[in-house]
């Protein structure tokens, strides 16, 4: 199995990890918040969950770097390197960094802090196979070339964006409803 | 491209970004109440990410003199993205240098005052500053490198 | 105790402004100046590896020199000159990537 390979086996992984602690975070704080607190078994659980999503992250940033740098040792420097789409990926990644900052740092509200860290596991996730994909699929290809990088770029940093703010407010309706039933 | 070439610019990335992890940890750490547990920590991923750092550039300063300056960088400058060595490598290969020193400062401080930098909550919030720095510096090294390794295209 | 703590960390502090100041400099200067990398290069082989040589020179002469200034540094001393380096690591990124844009553009 070559260093690539290896890569971007354990990236795949961590993404699917990842993602899917990102999820049972948001169902856990649901399923906590039903009396209206969090008490200290809850927390107990969703601090595990919080880890299992920011080792996944950091094995996810090293494997990245890790299948850019078997490409480049490979092919040499390729079009994935300027990919609009990836750069949006690592900008959102950026995002998740933050966000875990600013949560320990108490600076982040909570309500935006759940659906910015479930949008952006999700998000960067889609990026992910639509960069693998667009290698596969002519018409995704042809679609994308169609746009410069900054046009690309912007684009999908508009739907984040959106997804995000959807999210926010799908989730705290939610926990509006749930609180409410109590 | 040599084995020990290779060696190089994968160890360079990888203890970069170890680096970079490292004092990320020690940033999330800082923002909780010193004790002595979390002095330990902080001491021992400090000093390993001031190594990891050092290692860096040693093995990428090696890949760099040995290998980038006569055969990747004229490949770059006749590309279509000669900009790539002209600002971001120039830029990179400069910036980086800040960040041993910042790191040591760092290490030093957690070593040398301890549990006391609890009591020096002044000191401790300029502390979490220059952490996020390291971060923050070291990130913008690893999105370079991404952008100076795409603009070598040797097909 | 707490005073040879201070001076310790002051003198790293101190140590630290004046290796980034010199990378600055010297990073500015050796592309203005062609002789001044020149030189660097007939001295230590490369301009950049002078450069790291040099600025860890500056970073071990500027300690060890501030260890002797009869300064009394204080907690609120050390957290304006930790800030200062705070500033100047943002500064010198600003300065560095400035420089390098201004030159590919000219």
């Amino acid at each position: 199995m070559s260093f690539l390979s290896i890569n971007s086996i354990a990236h795949i992984i961590s993404a699917i990890i990842g993602t899917g602690a990102a999820t049972a975070e948001e169902i856990l704080y649901f399923k906590d918040i039903r009396d209206g607190k969090i008490d200290e078994a809850e927390a107990r659980h969703l601090r595990i969950t919080y880890k299992i999503m920011h080792w996944s992250l950091i094995i996810l940033v090293l494997t990245g770097f890790g299948i850019l740098a078997g490409v480049r040792i490979k092919y040499g420097g390729t079009k994935t390197f300027y990919s609009p789409v990836l750069w949006a990926k690592y900008t959102i990644v950026l995002v998740l960094l933050a966000n875990a900052v600013l949560i320990a740092a108490r600076k982040m509200p909570m309500k935006w802090a759940g659906s910015l860290s479930l949008t952006s596991w999700y998000a960067a996730f889609a990026l992910g196979r639509i960069t693998e994909k667009t290698r596969e699929i002519k018409w995704l290809a042809d679609f994308l070339s169609k746009f410069n990088f900054v046009e690309l770029y912007l684009i999908t940093m508009v739907c984040y964006i959106l997804a995000v703010a959807i999210v926010a407010i799908i989730l705290n309706y939610l926990k509006k409803i749930i609180i409410k039933k109590q | 491209m040599s084995v020990l070439l290779q060696f190089s610019l994968i160890s360079h990335i990888f203890l970069g970004l170890l680096g970079i992890i490292l004092f990320y940890a020690v940033l999330m750490v800082l923002f909780k109440p010193i004790d002595f547990k979390r002095i330990k920590f902080l001491r021992r991923v400090s000093l390993l990410g001031l190594i990891s750092f050092l290692s860096s550039w040693i093995l990428g300063g090696y890949y760099y003199v040995v290998y980038y300056g006569n055969i990747v960088k004229p490949l770059i400058k006749k590309s279509a993205y000669p900009w790539a060595h002209s600002i971001f490598m120039e830029a990179k290969e400069h910036i980086f240098l800040f960040l041993p020193f910042a790191a040591l400062v760092a290490v030093l401080i957690f070593y040398i005052l301890g549990e006391e930098l609890e009591q020096k909550q002044a000191i401790k919030k300029t502390v979490i500053i220059l952490s996020s720095l390291i971060v923050i510096l070291g990130a913008i090294m690893a999105l370079t490198g991404i952008i100076i390794s795409g603009a070598a295209r040797l097909r | 105790m707490e005073n040879k703590k201070f001076k310790i960390i002051h003198s790293a502090i101190c140590g630290a402004i004046a290796a980034v100041i010199f990378i600055v400099a010297i990073t500015v200067a050796a592309d203005l100046y062609l002789p001044l990398k020149d030189w660097l290069k007939n001295v230590f082989s490369h301009h950049w590896v002078g450069k790291g040589i040099l600025s860890l020179a500056i970073f071990g002469v500027v300690c060890f020199f501030g260890w002797f200034l009869p300064i009394e540094p204080s907690e609120e001393k050390i957290r304006k000159i930790l800030n200062l380096l705070n500033w100047l690591l943002i500064l010198g990124t600003l300065a560095i990537f400035g420089f390098f844009v201004w030159e590919a553009l000219k």
